[in-house]
């Protein structure tokens, strides 16, 4: 029941004090009469004393509750048709959809989470009184915003008004869940409302459906917001990676920086996006995408000194695209490698001065190839693989086996460990045909689905190298080059290497298609980078050490191999975030021009697996922290584009999806609830008119009281 | 103060058409309208008895004997005088009184203090009416003032100075202790030959089992008793609105009580208290009249007289 006028029921309440006052005050206010009859007196009052008290209480009742029932009657109180008619109070679960996908700009300038949350007041309006109401957030993870229910009007319209769009993906599917878990522990029934815009990044219709049991579902109503259509456009970056150092370009003080950026909406007409980076490191580029041009990027050159520079050498940027209808995926954080010299450890042995060219072992090779010019530029040091031990790889950034058969067992544990910490490996061949029974070994710590033929192929015509080389992440730097210098190369013995293209690429192969060069991932890691070569590069199995191909192949492997190693490996927001070498926390770092704090914990520990324990919740350069607290390096965490997608899904695709789980209807946009809403106000019974009806049946009992209680009839006064 | 002043013209006129007759037959001595009880040689033949050897033969007919040979002995009604008892309560709860006095009324040193017309104002009315009436058909009148004991008394007497000297005691006598009736009763009785009329003027607001010794004692000596119950009217209707405190006029301790509330009780109890009263009256074959005392004193009175009346002449005694 609500009140027209709260101040009139207050006053009335009030007014209830008076005749308890005028009653205390009679009280008092006894005279002194001389009296005959007072045997008779005495008696009557022994006879009566307890009527008396009945009725002068009931008396004193009678007028109070007339007073309160005359204010109340004043203040015009009403009661919503859900309890004047409906009887039961009813209990609603509003579902709100505030994941990252409804940070969305909607034409008419809300986003779709404003939609949302006015449909969510909407919807508490026409509420009654008593009825209650639970929020439940569906931005992952999923929490109860309001629990349990509440009436209070006031608080869940500020929440929702509060409300914004968070960084992590929706999961519909779980906040369902969440809805029917609470509702199937109320005994009453009510409804549960999901407040989404059901776009893409909110809902794949292909995905689980929550289950709702069959209870629920007799006793609740299920219903949701109508998706939104429109396919607005959306771009957003897919990468950003430095391509080239200031020192290689001979452009001192400067990085070059290269941006790729995708799109997706109805429409693809030709537009150029801008891209500028954000503080110090300031740079900007535009992006120009031809009509129906879906991907496209941009080489931006940002200041050297303005980039975040870090005591390894790695620095982080902060990138954004100009705004489109979905700001959320406009920005990118990334962290670019290290430029300090790489430290690369050779693992050979060396049998003495060996002066006949075709009798150098490959390490040798590969260690000149490395610093061909004694220039420093690469920092090589060469190490016995029997004598191998973690002192010797401490602070390396790459490693190449050259004699994988001297590896010990233990070596192996020691590689897998230097590998997984963010290093890079390169593994040949040993160069005795008897020696390949290091395969097992390799594949078991390094690359368990990898597929190495221990069996020496020697060739009677020796292959070549195909004359189209793969575009690989490796020798990316080389671009179309690879294959002219591919070209004159010829194997005369090899090993057989194959791996599946999700694990591994080949960044050479030969001419019948086989792989020369395998890199990837370390099986089950997140960090670090091996690469296996089919030959060994000496002359007694290919003629490489001496072409052209063998120092820019070299140096590639090893300078882009520690920069994978060490990428990140797409820090992604509501996902674990993988962390440096070292690292035994991260801190969240809220962005520059975020609001307020970052939601969820500041301070992450590490797992075992290099990796944040619980998900990250806040996309920024967030601080990588060793055991002691002391911050070493620089982690980049974004916004998941997929989970931000704006894409539209078909409502009966999402009707369908959401009826796995139960019989849902649309609630409209707005309208039809509204038009509820109103009927429910017109439905508004005015209870004035009982009560004053009321007020004055009181009033005229009392009189009657009052007159029975304390007149005889004439017959008695006749007496 | 005047005796005619507690005399209202309108009051004698109401009683002037009644004699006052005993419906008892009382003992006189003198000669009135009354019938004695002493059968004798007075004035008029009642009947023959038969003659019982031994007795006197004075009192023999004669005359029977002669015609019809057997021995009647004759017997007379006596025409008496009438002795009244005026036995009027003057205790405190006489005091009370709500009515203003006007001027010319008279009145008592009871109310006079307060100049309103109490109780006790209403019962020297009634009795100075009363003995005033008995003296002008040539009874004998006494007065007693009881509380709790007797407390002033004139001697019977049929002299017209009788009643003046009535109303002097009734005026004059202090009216403030509490009410005994029968040790009062017994008192008078003790001093008291002969049959007699009681009125007992008060306002029986005492425990009706005290009414009933002494009404048992007046009852064994064979005299008639007349009972004017006087109250005042808020006695009677108990028209109080506000909470009060009832002070006891004899000493009572004083009660609180919301008077619109106890109304009805307290009708009820007075209700019960007066029929206990009329119950224990007709009981003892005595006559009762209800006063108020803001009413004439005169209608009560005459209905009572011609009641008497009517009793009087149904048993042909009179």
């Amino acid at each position: 029941m609500n009140l027209l006028h709260p101040g009139m029921a207050l006053a009335a309440l009030a007014a209830v004090s008076v005749p308890i006052v005028i009653h205390l005050l009679l009280r008092r206010r006894r005279r002194v009469i001389q009296w005959a009859a007072m045997d008779l007196l005495k008696r009557a009052m022994q006879r009566d004393r307890r009527r008396q008290r009945v009725e002068r209480w009931l008396l004193l009742a009678a007028r109070c509750l007339l007073i309160a029932i005359a204010g109340i009657a004043l203040a015009q109180p009403f009661v919503k048709s859900s309890e004047a008619f409906g009887g039961s109070v009813r209990t609603v679960w509003l579902v709100i959809d505030d994941g990252v996908a409804s940070a969305e700009r909607l034409p008419d300038g809300s986003t779709a989470l404003e939609r949302s949350t006015a449909e969510g007041r909407r919807m508490l309006e026409s509420l009654g009184a008593a009825d209650r109401v639970g929020v439940i957030s569906a931005a992952a993870p999923v929490r109860r915003l309001v629990d349990p229910p509440t009436a209070d009007k006031t608080r869940l319209d500020s929440l929702l008004s509060q409300m914004s769009p968070a960084d992590t993906g929706s999961d519909l599917s779980a906040a369902i869940r969440s809805a029917a878990e609470a509702a199937r522990e109320s005994e009453e029934a009510g409804e549960i409302v999901l407040l989404s815009g059901f776009r893409r990044g909110s809902l794949d219709p292909s995905s689980m459906a929550p289950s709702v049991d069959a209870e629920v579902n007799a006793r609740w109503t299920l219903s949701a917001l109508e998706p939104l259509s429109g396919f607005p456009s959306n771009a957003w970056m897919t990468r950003a990676e430095a391509i080239r150092t200031g020192e290689e370009s001979g452009m001192e003080g400067d990085r070059t920086v290269r941006v790729q950026i995708e799109r997706r909406s109805e429409a693809l007409p030709r537009s150029v996006r801008r891209v500028t980076s954000a503080g110090p490191a300031a740079g900007a580029a535009d992006i120009a995408l031809d009509a129906g041009e879906r991907r496209g990027g941009a080489d931006l050159r940002l200041r050297r000194d303005g980039a975040d520079a870090e005591e390894s050498g790695a620095a982080s940027i902060s990138l954004e695209l100009d705004h489109d209808a979905q700001p959320r995926d406009d920005r990118l954080f990334a962290v670019l490698p290290s430029e300090h010299p790489a430290r690369v450890v050779v693992l050979d042995r060396r049998g003495g001065s060996v002066r006949d060219l075709e009798r150098l072992g490959s390490g040798v090779w590969m260690a000149r190839a490395l610093d061909p010019g004694k220039s420093g530029a690469l920092q090589v040091d060469e190490v016995d693989p029997g004598s191998l031990d973690r002192a010797m790889l401490k602070g390396a950034d790459a490693a190449i086996v050259a004699r994988p058969d001297l590896v010990t067992a233990d070596g192996w544990k020691m590689l897998r460990e230097f590998v997984a910490a963010g290093a890079a490996l390169l593994v040949t061949p040993s160069p005795d045909d008897s020696g390949q029974r290091w395969t097992e070994s390799f594949r078991s710590s390094l690359a368990p689905s990898w597929t190495i033929d221990p069996e020496v192929e020697g060739a009677v015509t020796a292959w070549r190298l195909a004359p189209q080389q793969p575009s690989s992440a490796t020798l990316r730097q080389l671009g179309s080059e690879i294959s002219v210098l591919a070209a004159p190369v010829s194997v005369s013995r090899r090993i057989r290497i194959a791996a599946p293209p999700t694990d591994a690429e080949a960044a050479l192969v030969f001419d019948d298609s086989t792989p020369m060069l395998l890199c990837g991932r370390p099986g089950g890691a997140s960090r670090g980078w091996v690469a296996l070569l089919a030959c060994a590069p000496e002359l007694s199995w290919t003629d490489l050490p001496v072409r052209p191909l063998m120092v820019p192949l070299l140096q590639e492997v090893v300078r882009q191999g520690r920069a994978l190693a060490t990428m990140d490996a797409g820090n992604l927001v509501g996902a674990p975030a993988s962390l440096p070498r070292g690292a035994a926390a991260l801190e969240i770092v809220p962005p520059a021009g975020s609001e307020g704090a970052p939601r969820g914990t500041a301070i992450l520990p590490a797992g075992a697996d290099g990796r944040t324990r619980d998900p990250v919740l806040a996309p920024g350069l967030h601080r990588a922290l060793d055991d002691s607290g002391r911050p070493i390096g620089t982690v980049a965490v974004n916004v998941d584009p997929a989970r931000a997608s704006i894409e539209p899904n078909d409502p009966g695709a999402v009707l369908a999806w959401l009826e796995r789980s139960g019989s849902w209807r649309w609630r409209g946009d707005g309208s039809t609830e509204g038009e509820g809403a109103s009927a429910s106000a017109d439905a508004e019974a005015s209870w004035s008119i009982w009560l004053l009806g009321a007020a004055v049946a009181l009033a005229l009992l009392e009189t009657i009281m009052a007159r029975l209680l304390s007149r005889s009839d004439a017959t008695e006064r006749g007496a | 103060m005047r005796a005619e002043q507690y005399l209202a013209p309108e009051t004698l006129s109401q009683l002037a058409p009644f004699s006052l007759r005993a419906r008892m037959i009382v003992e006189g001595v003198m000669s009135g309208m009354h019938r004695s009880p002493y059968q004798g040689l007075a004035v008029e033949f009642a009947e023959h008895r038969p003659y019982t050897p031994g007795e006197s033969l004075r009192h023999l007919d004669w005359k029977v004997y002669g015609r019809s040979d057997k021995l009647y002995v004759k017997r007379y009604l006596q025409e008496t005088n009438l002795d009244v008892v005026l036995l009027i309560d003057a205790s405190a709860s006489m005091r009370f009184g709500t009515l203003g006095q006007k001027s010319g009324w008279g009145g008592t040193e009871a109310g006079r203090s307060r100049s309103l017309w109490t109780k006790f104002d209403c019962a020297t009315a009634t009795a100075v009416a009363l003995a005033y009436l008995c003296l002008a058909q040539r009874d004998r009148v006494g007065l007693v003032l009881f509380a709790d004991g007797v407390q002033a008394s004139l001697r019977r007497s049929g002299v017209r100075d009788q009643w003046r000297k009535i109303v002097q005691a009734l005026t004059t006598e202090p009216v403030e202790r509490a009410t005994m009736i029968g040790r009062s009763c017994d008192e008078v009785l003790a001093t008291t030959r002969g049959r007699c009329l009681f009125f007992i003027l008060s306002d029986f607001l005492f425990p009706p089992e005290e009414l009933r010794l002494a009404l048992a004692r007046l009852r064994h000596r064979g005299h008639d008793v007349v009972l004017v119950e006087i109250l005042d009217r808020q006695e009677i209707r108990f028209e109080l609105d506000d909470p009060t405190i009832f002070e006891g006029l004899e000493g009572e301790p004083r009660v609180m009580a919301d008077a619109r509330l106890l109304r009805r009780a307290y009708l009820d109890e007075l209700a019960r208290h007066r029929a206990e009263i009329e119950r224990l009256v007709r009981g003892f074959g005595y006559d009762r009249v209800s006063l108020d005392s803001h009413d004439s004193v005169g209608p009560a009175l005459a209905s009572l007289l011609a009641r008497r009346e009517a009793l009087a002449r149904r048993s042909g005694a009179g």
